[in-house]
């Protein structure tokens, strides 16, 4: 069994560096996003730490916010323009001026507020995003996460695709959360990109499933006759992923411990 | 308007563990005070579920303009 996955990731691996070698690559990749068919945000046993007095008012805006994300998610599509060398993630879906629907709310849950830069040949992943009031531009590497390759494969917009999984580790005022996420990646597009800021992988991810919410591939162009031109963000506070959650841990602090 | 959302929590939060009394440091309009009150548990609830702080953040602030609205 340990040869087969050592043949395979070697096998993977001589197709990336074909692949690499053998096309300079760009385009752009339209993701939308598909919610599980079990969604929801009421968790009873989440609830009892609330104080009985606040929730019925908790309940009943859960169920608005389950009905606010079925509502906006089919709205949302985020566009990924790239090269050999970088790319970049941001939304294309028209922002609400008012708020009141909740289209931002729930772009901000699913990572399509604001953007993600991605440079392969510096492996430097930026994130530019309003958060608590300010602009931040938030630095990363691009290779930082860390997958697991399998041989278990499907066809992706008739390219092939690999599954392979990793954890998203989230930590918050209540604690460390872990959610797997399962990314589906075409070895054949040699670009190491995907959705929500998530890369890594030798090769373009056409489809990726982080908790309940699924990141597939609706319009895919490569190779486009006028040139794919990436700006780099500059704008924002610049800080480190550690930097950023520390400021939202602060953010919280004062007040989120209530159910430890 | 994040901002002062958060200032206004943070005030929330800092009165409930401190003998300050609340007449003298907020608007004591009782809509204000259970919407204020209301996005502090949303943010947390969120959280628990394993929400990140800053999408957390967001919601319950979003959370918080609907019932101000809602209580105009």
């Amino acid at each position: 069994m340990k040869n087969i996955k050592y043949f395979f990731n070697i096998f993977v691996a001589i197709l990336t560096v074909y692949s690499a070698t053998s096309q300079n690559i760009s385009g752009k990749a339209t993701y939308k996003i598909q919610i599980s068919k079990d969604f929801t945000m009421i968790n009873k046993e989440k609830l009892k730490a609330i104080p009985t007095a606040y929730v019925d008012e908790i309940k009943k805006s859960m169920t608005a916010l389950d009905q606010r994300i079925k509502l906006n998610i089919k709205y949302i599509e985020n566009n990924l323009s790239f090269n050999q060398k970088e790319a970049i993630y941001k939304s294309i879906s028209g922002l609400d001026n008012d708020g009141y629907n909740g289209l931002k709310e729930i772009m901000i849950m699913t990572g399509s507020y604001g953007l993600y830069y991605f440079n392969k040949n510096t492996n430097k992943k930026l994130r530019q995003i309003d958060a608590y009031g300010q602009l931040f531009l938030i630095s990363s590497k691009l290779n930082a996460r860390k997958w697991t390759l399998t041989q278990e494969s499907k066809t992706i917009r008739g390219y092939l695709c690999y599954k392979a999984t990793s954890t998203l580790v989230t930590k918050n005022s209540v604690g460390t959360f872990y959610k797997p996420v399962i990314a589906w990646y075409a070895p054949k597009l040699p670009v190491p990109y995907g959705p929500k800021g998530y890369g890594g992988l030798p090769g373009l991810i056409l489809q990726l499933t982080e908790g309940d919410f699924t990141f597939y591939v609706s319009k895919l162009t490569l190779n486009p006759k006028k040139q794919v031109v990436i700006k780099k963000p500059t704008k924002g506070k610049k800080v480190s992923e550690g930097e950023f959650l520390a400021i939202g841990l602060q953010s919280t602090s004062h007040f989120g411990k209530f159910n430890h | 308007m994040k901002k002062l959302i958060l200032s206004m929590v943070f005030v929330f939060a800092f009165v409930t563990v401190t003998p300050i009394s609340a007449n003298s440091t907020l608007n004591t309009n009782t809509a204000y005070v259970d919407c204020v009150a209301a996005a502090f548990y949303y943010q947390s609830y969120l959280e628990s579920l394993g929400m990140d702080p800053e999408a957390a953040n967001a919601a319950a602030d979003f959370q918080y303009t609907l019932c101000i609205s809602n209580n105009q």
